[in-house]
C-alpha cells in the first residue's frame, strides 16, 4: 500500500457555534485520486479547506507525512505541498497566462520574454495546450483549470485538491481534464476531487469517501461502490429531527391557478431550455445539486439576471407574457424573490430592522421621490416583525446585531411587504438555527395556505420534502423530473439529481 | 411602437416569435394512463362520443355504434357522409355531416333538416344542446372542411365561428367569429365555453375571456366529466419544432405546395406509420454518446377539468405509445371512455384515483355537456 500523504485525525470546524465538519478522519495516499461526495452542505468544502489552509480546525489533528502541522494560511499549506483548485478559479483575469503563474512569486526585476518563456516550457511539460500570452478572460473553463492546475504543479504541489472542478466544463473540456489528472497521478500527485458527478467519480476516482451532514460516513475502494450504493450512503440520514418529520402526515394542497409558466428558458451554459409552472396555494419545492441552475432560473424570473438575448425562452406570470430588465417591475407584478445570499444581497446590514423592512415597500412604487415617514416605517416594522416574530430588543437595532434565523425573517418580512402573489425562496433556511427553521417553514406553510404561490428552492432534501406540496429536480439547467410529495423519497430524487 | 416591438421580437424570437412550449406538469404531469387503457372497440376513425339514456354512442366514418356486452353495434344504416359532429338531446340525436347536412331524431329514424345556408355545415367540429332546445355549432374555419385542420392550421388561419341553429326551422344566428379553429362546447353554470384550438385555450362565449391558456396541445372535444368539471380531449401535441414552422411563412408555403399533407411537418392523429415521415433521423450528441430523438408529431392527451375549467388530472399516450389524437371523451360509470383517432380505438380508463386528492370540487355549477 502507497504511503500516507495527508491525514486527517478527528477534524472538526464550527462556524459561530453551528458545526460545519464534526469529528471527520480523512487520510490520503500518495498518487491517488481520492474522491469526496456528498450533498450540498455535507462539509465536503470545509473538510478540503482545512487541509488546505483556508480555514482553520475547531478541533483535530492534521499530519502531512506523519508530521503534525498547523496552516494559518494557504501560503504556508502551498509550502507543505497542498494546493486547492476552486471552482471558480483564482486567477487574475486582467494579466495574461505567463503572469498568473508566477504571480507571488516575482522578482524585483522581471522580464516579461523570460517569463514567458519559461511558462511556455511549463506549460509544454504538462502537456497543456495554453498559449501563456494570453489573457485569461480570453481563456474558457477547461483552460483556466489548466492554469490553475500548472500554478499548483508549478510551486511543487503533492496534493491538489479540486472543488467541484467539472461543473463548467463542455464534455470535450471533461475528457481533456480527466486525461490531466491521469497524468498528475502519474507523476505521483495526490488528487482529491469533490463532485457531484457520480460517474465522473467512479471512472476516475481509485478511492471514494462519502461524507453527510458534516460527518464521515464511508471511506472504501472505487470497486467496491455502484451509484445505487453511493445514493443510499449520501442521502441515508435518519429523519428523526423533529422539524422534517412531517413530510408523510401532511395533507398534499390542491393546485390552483397557473401563476407562473416558464417556457424553454435558456441563459449561457447555466440554464438550458427549461420549462416548469408554478401553481397558487402550493408549494413547489426544487431541488438540484450545484450547478444545476436553480438559482440562475429563480434570478431570471425576478429580473435579477437577463435570459439569452436570442430565443432565450419565455416567462409567462399570471398568463401573460412578462420579461423584467430589472427586478423593481417584477415586484411590482407581485413576484419576489429572497435570496439565498442574505449578507451580500438580502439586506442592509447597517440600517435598523425597521428601515429594512419598509425598504421592501419602495420597490413596489413605480415612482422614486415618495415621501418617506418615520412613522409609516415604525408602522410596518412593528406589524411585519410582530407577524413574523423577529426577535430583537427593539426595531431599531441593526440587522448585523441580529442572529442568523432573525436575519433571514427581516429578508422575508422586507419581501412580503410588497404584497407579492409569488414568492421564491432560495435556501430560505441556509445559515439558520433549528428554531428559526422551524418558524420559516410556518411561515412558508402560511404563504401557500393563503393561496400563494411559493417556489423553494433547497439543497436539503428533508426540507423539500417537508415542505413541497410537488418537488420539480434540477440538473445541468433543466428540470428533469417532477414528484408527488406522497410518492416522492430521496433516494428517488437524488437518484433524478444526479442522472 | 408596436412596430419597433414587432420588429424587435421578431428579430430576438421573443414575444409572439418565440418558439417556446408550456410544459406538460401538475396535473398534465405525463403518465401511460391511455396506453393501459382497456380497448372496447378497434375501427378506422371512431369520434364524436355522447351518452345517449343511459349507455352512449359514437360514429366511426358514416356508421353509428354502441358497446353491447363488450361489442360493437352498429346502430342505424350507413349514413351520406362521415360524422363530422354529435351531440344528444332526450331520445335523440343531432347530426352533422361531412356534406353539410344536419340530421336528427332516434339514432334508427334520423331525418334531414334544413339550415340556414350561411352555416357551413360541412366545416363543423362540434356541437351541443343548448338548455332552451337550440343546438350550437362550432365551425373549425371558413375556408377549411374539419378533417383538413392541419391545413388550417399551417395557414394560421383565425376563420373559425359558432352559431346557435334553431332545430324547429333551421334559422341560424352567429354567436362568434374570428375563433381560431374553435373545436369544442361545453355549457357549465349557464355559461358556453369554447376551446379554441390554434389559441390553445379555453374562452368563455359570452365575454371572450380566457379561462384557461397555455395548454401544451390543441385542445379539442369538451364534454361533462360527470361531477362538476369537464373533460378535455387534446387531438395534438404543440412542440417547438412546429412553433418554429408556424412562425416561417415561406417554408410553410412551399411545404404546403411541394409536400404531401401526411408527411409535412405539422401535428398530426398519428405519426410514425411510415419512413417517408419527416424526423426519422433526428438526434443529439451528449456525452459522446448519440442518443436518437425525434419530436413526436402526435401525442395522446385527455385532461380533466374542475368546475372552473382548471385541469385536475390527466391521461397520456406518450411518444412511445399509439393511442394518440383523442378525438372526445365522456364519463360513462366509473370510467372515462375516449376514441382515438390516431389508433382507431374506443378505450375505456377507470376513472377510480385519477382524480387529485382534494381536486374533486365541491362547486356546485352544473354540467351540462354537448
Amino acid at each position: 500500500m502507497s504511503k500516507l500523504i495527508v491525514e486527517m485525525r478527528g477534524v472538526s470546524k464550527e462556524y459561530r457555534g453551528v458545526p460545519a465538519v464534526k469529528n471527520v478522519s480523512f487520510d490520503l495516499r500518495e498518487g491517488e485520486i481520492h474522491a469526496l461526495l456528498g450533498e450540498n452542505g455535507a462539509g465536503k468544502s470545509t473538510l478540503t479547506k482545512m487541509m488546505a489552509g483556508v480555514v482553520t480546525p475547531s478541533s483535530g489533528e492534521l499530519l502531512i507525512d506523519g508530521q503534525a502541522v498547523q496552516f494559518a494560511s494557504p501560503i504556508e499549506a502551498l509550502d507543505a505541498g497542498i494546493a486547492m483548485v476552486f471552482q471558480e478559479t483564482s486567477l487574475v483575469p486582467a494579466l495574461t497566462v505567463a503572469q498568473n503563474l508566477f504571480l507571488g512569486s516575482e522578482q524585483f526585476f522581471n522580464r516579461l520574454r523570460g517569463i514567458n518563456i519559461a511558462a511556455q516550457q511549463f506549460l509544454q511539460s504538462l502537456s497543456f495546450g495554453v498559449e501563456p500570452t494570453v489573457y485569461v478572460s480570453q481563456l474558457g473553463a477547461a483552460q483556466k483549470q489548466m492554469v490553475e492546475i500548472a500554478r499548483a504543479v508549478m510551486r511543487k504541489a503533492r496534493v491538489i485538491v479540486f472543488d467541484e472542478p467539472t461543473a463548467t466544463l463542455t464534455p470535450e473540456e471533461k475528457r481533456h481534464f480527466f486525461e490531466l489528472i491521469k497524468r498528475l497521478r502519474a507523476q505521483g500527485v495526490s488528487v482529491v476531487f469533490i463532485s457531484h458527478a457520480l460517474e465522473e467519480a467512479l471512472s476516475i476516482s481509485d478511492r471514494i469517501t462519502i461524507m453527510r451532514d458534516g460527518e464521515h460516513v464511508i471511506t472504501d475502494e472505487t470497486a467496491a461502490f455502484d451509484r445505487d450504493r453511493i445514493i443510499r450512503e449520501m442521502v441515508g440520514r435518519s429523519l428523526s429531527d423533529k422539524i422534517y418529520s412531517s413530510h408523510d402526515q401532511k395533507p398534499v394542497r390542491k393546485p390552483g391557478r397557473r401563476m407562473l409558466s416558464v417556457q424553454n428558458l435558456s441563459m449561457g451554459q447555466a440554464v438550458r431550455n427549461t420549462s416548469f409552472s408554478v401553481f397558487a396555494g402550493q408549494v413547489t419545492g426544487v431541488f438540484g445539486l450545484v450547478g444545476s441552475g436553480r438559482t440562475e432560473t429563480a434570478k431570471i424570473i425576478a429580473g435579477v439576471l437577463k435570459r439569452n438575448t436570442f430565443h432565450g425562452g419565455e416567462v409567462y406570470f399570471k398568463d401573460e407574457q412578462v420579461r423584467f430588465r430589472v427586478p423593481a417591475p417584477a415586484v411590482q407584478k407581485g413576484i419576489v424573490y429572497v435570496t439565498e445570499d442574505r449578507k451580500m444581497e438580502g439586506f442592509f446590514s447597517e440600517k435598523s430592522i425597521a428601515e429594512n423592512i419598509y425598504s421592501g415597500t419602495l420597490g413596489r412604487h413605480s415612482q422614486s421621490s415618495r415621501v418617506v415617514r418615520s412613522s409609516d416605517i415604525a408602522k410596518v416594522a412593528k406589524q411585519w416583525s410582530a407577524a413574523l416574530n423577529v426577535r430583537a430588543i427593539d426595531a431599531g437595532s441593526r440587522v448585523v446585531e441580529l442572529s442568523g434565523g432573525n436575519q433571514q425573517k427581516v429578508v422575508v418580512a422586507k419581501s412580503l411587504v410588497q404584497l407579492p402573489e409569488l414568492v421564491i425562496f432560495d435556501e430560505p433556511t441556509r445559515g439558520v438555527d433549528v428554531g428559526a427553521i422551524e418558524e420559516i417553514h410556518d411561515i412558508i406553510d402560511k404563504l401557500a395556505d393563503d393561496g400563494l404561490a411559493v417556489l423553494v428552492i433547497s439543497s436539503y432534501l428533508p426540507e423539500i420534502l417537508n415542505l413541497s406540496d410537488r418537488i420539480l429536480v434540477a440538473r445541468q439547467g433543466r428540470i428533469v423530473e417532477e414528484f408527488d410529495a406522497r410518492a416522492a423519497t430521496e433516494e428517488k430524487i437524488m437518484y433524478a439529481a444526479v442522472h | 411602437m408596436n412596430i419597433l416591438r414587432d420588429l424587435s421580437d421578431r428579430f430576438y424570437g421573443r414575444g409572439a416569435y418565440s418558439v417556446s412550449v408550456p410544459p406538460m406538469d401538475g396535473a398534465l404531469q405525463p403518465n401511460h394512463r391511455l396506453d393501459a387503457a382497456r380497448r372496447l372497440y378497434q375501427g378506422e376513425s371512431p369520434d364524436n362520443l355522447c351518452t345517449l339514456g343511459g349507455g352512449f354512442i359514437f360514429s366511426d366514418g358514416a356508421q353509428l355504434f354502441t358497446i353491447l356486452d363488450n361489442e360493437a353495434a352498429r346502430i342505424g344504416g350507413h349514413l351520406p357522409a362521415d360524422v363530422l359532429a354529435m351531440c344528444s338531446f332526450e331520445g335523440g340525436v343531432v347530426l352533422i355531416l361531412a356534406d353539410g347536412t344536419l340530421w336528427t331524431g332516434a339514432p334508427a329514424t334520423l331525418r334531414p333538416l334544413d339550415v340556414d345556408a350561411k352555416v357551413q355545415l360541412a366545416h363543423a367540429t362540434a356541437a351541443m344542446m343548448d338548455a332552451d332546445g337550440s343546438l350550437i355549432v362550432a365551425i373549425g374555419s371558413s375556408h377549411n372542411p374539419a378533417e383538413d385542420w392541419s391545413r388550417d392550421l399551417m395557414q394560421r388561419r383565425s376563420a373559425g365561428s359558432v352559431w346557435r341553429v334553431s332545430l324547429v326551422d333551421g334559422a341560424a344566428s352567429e354567436l362568434a367569429s374570428g375563433l381560431a379553429w374553435p373545436a369544442g362546447l361545453i355549457t357549465l353554470a349557464g355559461k358556453i365555453y369554447v376551446s379554441e384550438a390554434w389559441r390553445h385555450r379555453i374562452i368563455s362565449l359570452q365575454d371572450q375571456s380566457v379561462v384557461l391558456a397555455q395548454l401544451p396541445g390543441y385542445p379539442g372535444k369538451l364534454s361533462a366529466d360527470g361531477q362538476s368539471g369537464a373533460l378535455l380531449a387534446v387531438f395534438a401535441p404543440r412542440s417547438q419544432l412546429i412553433e418554429l414552422v408556424l412562425r416561417e411563412p415561406v417554408y410553410r408555403r412551399r411545404m404546403m405546395e411541394e409536400v404531401p399533407q401526411h408527411l409535412w411537418v405539422a401535428p398530426s392523429y398519428a405519426s410514425g406509420k411510415s419512413f417517408l415521415e419527416p424526423l426519422q433521423g433526428g438526434g443529439v450528441r451528449q456525452m459522446g454518446i448519440l442518443k436518437p430523438w425525434a419530436p413526436s408529431r402526435s401525442y395522446g392527451l385527455l385532461v380533466q377539468l374542475d368546475s372552473t375549467l382548471q385541469p385536475i388530472a390527466s391521461l397520456h399516450s406518450r411518444a412511445d405509445g399509439k393511442r394518440h389524437g383523442i378525438s372526445s371523451a365522456i364519463r360513462q360509470g366509473g370510467e372515462w371512455l375516449a376514441t382515438s383517432r390516431g389508433s382507431g380505438e374506443l378505450i375505456a380508463a377507470a376513472v377510480a384515483g385519477t382524480v387529485l386528492a382534494g381536486a374533486d370540487p365541491a362547486a356546485a355549477a352544473t354540467a351540462e355537456a354537448g
